[in-house]
């Protein structure tokens, strides 16, 4: 117990020592690493319907509901030839997402070829459409809060 | 016994304090492959307001976040004390976290993707990465500024 407690003991002093200091020989940060756009949402307690939020997200991105179910949305995307499948997931802590396909519907043989910058874009797209909802309703939070 | 208890909380303090999400003064390192101190203050200054209502002023930063000339900056997560803003543009992406208290609000770096991702990155600010990153950066301190100053 005690050889325990002077390890952390040393180890944190050590940390804060090295943080006051603010020597750059000591200590870089690390960035968090993020996706290009699968990263879930985390929600805030003033998010209470986000099934309401994707379902809006879904429709504004110009994508389409395809099946509902517990705790899930299905969504399709068919534009300019292709067709994208993503699943979104929910509950009252996160919105997260499932991309699970994406093809050519309109074209046979080396044509066919799924251009990945498209898929990316339209994916991109959803998930920006849901964090638009979010900082609207973070914004009706802000003013809610202030009268 | 007792003193190492002591250290041990004091540690536990002092580590709690500086790791916590709140606006500092920046002080520019001069690093031999940083970019320069204009371009750094630029973005990572503090940016001061006169109200002591929180929510007003993180009504204002999701104003700002909206307001900026072309792609606005989205809500990514919310904290206490803290707003993670993520600004997507052209296949690239920079993650903001901007921190505010009752006397002022200021910009750090939380993450990029792509281009916008961090070679040299020294607490919470960013000294290297694509040059465009801190030219992108200026519409959303203008905002803020503009939007901080109104209240």
């Amino acid at each position: 117990m005690l050889k325990r407690l002077i390890v952390i003991s040393s180890l944190l002093a050590v940390s804060t020592f090295a943080d006051a200091n603010n020597d750059l020989n000591l200590r870089s940060v690390n960035a968090n690493s993020y996706s290009f756009y699968s990263d879930p949402f985390k929600l805030a307690d003033y998010v209470k319907e986000p099934q309401k939020v994707i379902e809006k997200a879904i429709t504004n991105a110009g994508w389409r509901v395809k099946e509902k179910g517990e705790g899930l949305i299905k969504a399709e995307l068919d534009h300019k030839g292709y067709l994208l499948n993503s699943t979104i997931y929910f509950d009252n802590k996160e919105i997260s997402f499932e991309h699970v396909s994406a093809q050519r519907n309109d074209c046979s043989g080396s044509r066919c070829k799924v251009k990945q910058r498209h898929v990316d874009r339209w994916r991109l797209n959803l998930r920006r459409h849901v964090a638009t909802q979010l900082t609207k309703l973070a914004k009706k939070d802000a003013v809610a809060s202030i009268n | 016994m007792k003193r190492l208890l002591t250290l041990l909380s004091v540690a536990v303090l002092s580590y709690s304090t500086l790791s916590s999400a709140a606006p500092t003064p920046f002080e520019y390192k001069d690093l031999r492959k940083g970019v320069s101190e204009k371009k750094m203050r630029s973005i990572y200054s503090l940016i001061n307001h006169s109200s002591d209502n929180l929510h007003e002023v993180r009504f204002a930063i999701l104003n700002a976040m909206s307001q900026t000339k072309g792609t606005p900056w989205l809500l990514e997560r919310e904290g206490d004390g803290y707003i993670l803003a993520r600004w997507d543009y052209k296949g690239h992406a920079i993650i903001h976290r901007i921190e505010y208290d009752d006397k002022a609000v200021q910009i750090k770096y939380d993450g990029g993707v792509n281009d916008y991702k961090c070679e040299l990155l020294v607490d919470n600010y960013c000294y290297k990465t694509h040059r465009n990153y801190y030219k992108y950066n200026i519409s959303l301190v203008k905002q803020l500024r503009k939007t901080l100053g109104s209240i």
